[in-house]
């Protein structure tokens, strides 16, 4: 970029010098400028999905398709840290590729996995809870007192469930008499 | 040499070999950087043994968002930017390019003025009050752009060894500010930069990510943290309201900008770099990105030699 008559009454008319005005001559480096791949994103503040620490994190998004993700430093929670999952966090929305999709099933002594449908997976988890419950449903303790629980299946809960979603989980698998219940909260 | 000035001599060298293409910029503005680092040095020596400061920080004005010089006397500083002068002026002599008035500087600081003139002219300066430097410096735009732009070095230079003794007597001076202007004086950011991991104070094993965001002042060199997803210049924290780009031959030095205001700043991943270099140096080897910055019709948000096209 040279000095141009225009350019040189701009930068006075401001009362400033510029590199034009010195006379610096500035067209290679525009030139250079033109020859770079410029590539850009927009910083979005997020919430980690994986547990219940809920580390913030930046996500680079460019025309709407995440592009990459880091720690958010400003947060006091993990400033600018994140574990392993977390780092990996960016994969988990870009690459399926050897993730599993859909429902896969082992039947008792079989060495292979089979794929199976949602429906009849889901099925097969309601008629195994119904079946254990009816076999072992306590109504009352060996003293005669009324207990009204199953003591032959464990709830685990997830990191990914909400408060809420733990409140409704919670009700439903004591209304089945379960007892047995935990949670993991950071897995 | 200090270290400051082993920093500077190396951030040069680095850029030379990095960016030939801005090789005849660096050549001119060379010996410029090394004098005044040099200056600043002396100067905080100077400083320090004579116990002289900026005025004192109070919280309560901190916390409302008022920088250290504002509203203050300026007129104190104006000797020890002349006293600079003896020793950057030459350099401005050797380089008739750099400075297109010589004469007319020179006559502008051997002149006597009276403490009004120099505090209302600094202040000028400070705030880059062109009208109000208009009406105070006398002469052709041309005269008044070259006592502008030396005027505001040697400013820069004294202000520079204040800043720098506060950050060398504290960790973090600056941690109690949560503006986008600077803390000293008053300006908004030349660069911004993203900070290296840190290992946790409180626990060896813990190691912090990076990436805090600090702003650099090109006038007093000051550095403090500000939020990531907030912009500096008009103080928007809307979702996506800042966004970067980069060559993607070197993603460590960026542009943020400002998807409301328009506003963008140069900056540096220093998670990237090492050693850390001399950032008013830097600057310059960024004036690529700030033509493509001005290409796209952004306006900085402080004005530097490198980014006024």
């Amino acid at each position: 970029m040279q000095a141009t008559r225009r350019s040189f009454l701009k930068g006075l008319s401001a009362g400033v010098l510029t590199l034009s005005l010195m006379g610096f001559d500035l067209k290679d480096v525009k030139a250079y400028a033109k020859t770079l791949k410029i590539e850009g994103a927009k910083e979005v503040i997020s919430v980690c999905p994986f547990c219940a620490v809920c580390c913030q994190v930046i996500a680079y998004v460019r025309d709407g398709k995440l592009i990459s993700t880091e720690g958010d430093p400003d947060y006091p929670v993990n400033e600018g840290s994140l574990c392993a999952k977390g780092a990996a966090l960016h994969s988990m929305y870009t690459h399926t590729h050897g993730r599993v999709l859909k429902p896969m099933y082992r039947a008792p002594y079989s060495d292979k996995w089979e794929e199976k449908s949602w429906d009849w997976t889901l099925d097969q988890i309601a008629r195994r809870i119904k079946d254990a419950r009816d076999a072992d449903f306590k109504q009352k303790n060996k003293q005669g007192q009324t207990v009204n629980r199953l003591e032959s299946l464990f709830w685990m809960g997830t990191s990914h469930a909400s408060n809420e979603e733990c409140t409704v989980i919670n009700s439903a698998v004591k209304s089945l008499g379960m007892v047995c219940i935990d949670h993991q909260a950071r897995v | 040499m200090s270290k400051a000035s082993e920093r500077t001599a190396q951030t040069i060298a680095r850029l030379r070999e990095e960016k030939p293409v801005l090789k005849g910029l660096i050549d001119a503005f060379e010996p410029i950087w090394l004098a005044q680092r040099q200056e600043v040095d002396r100067l905080q020596e100077q400083f320090a043994m004579h116990k002289l400061d900026l005025p004192a920080r109070d919280p309560q004005r901190f916390s409302q968002g008022v920088s250290l010089l504002t509203g203050g006397d300026l007129a104190p500083l104006w000797p020890f930017a002349k006293e600079c002068s003896a020793a950057l002026l030459q350099h401005f002599a050797d380089n008739s390019q750099l400075l297109p008035r010589f004469d007319a500087v020179t006559a502008f600081l051997e002149k006597e003025q009276d403490k009004a003139f120099s505090n209302n002219f600094l202040r000028a300066l400070l705030d880059m009050d062109d009208e109000r430097m208009a009406a105070l410096v006398e002469g052709t735009e041309e005269e008044r752009a070259s006592i502008t732009f030396v005027c505001e070095f040697l400013l820069s230079t004294v202000l520079k060894a204040f800043t720098a003794n506060i950050a060398a007597g504290e960790k973090d001076p600056w941690t109690l500010w949560t503006q986008g202007h600077c803390p000293v004086c008053g300006r908004l950011p030349a660069m911004e930069w993203l900070g290296q991991p840190v290992e946790d104070d409180h626990n060896p094993y813990l190691l912090k990510g990076g990436g805090r965001k600090y702003l650099h002042c090109g006038m007093c060199g000051a550095d403090w943290k500000y939020r990531r997803a907030v912009c500096p210049a008009c103080g928007s924290d809307k979702k996506g309201v800042m966004n970067i780009f980069y060559a993607t031959s070197n993603q460590s030095e960026h542009v943020a900008w400002c998807s409301e205001c328009k506003t963008y700043c140069v900056g540096l991943d220093m998670r990237a770099i090492s050693p850390v270099p001399d950032l008013d140096v830097m600057a310059l080897g960024l004036l690529p990105l700030d033509i493509v910055a001005a290409d796209r019709e952004l306006i900085p948000m402080c004005r530097t030699l490198w980014n006024q096209l």
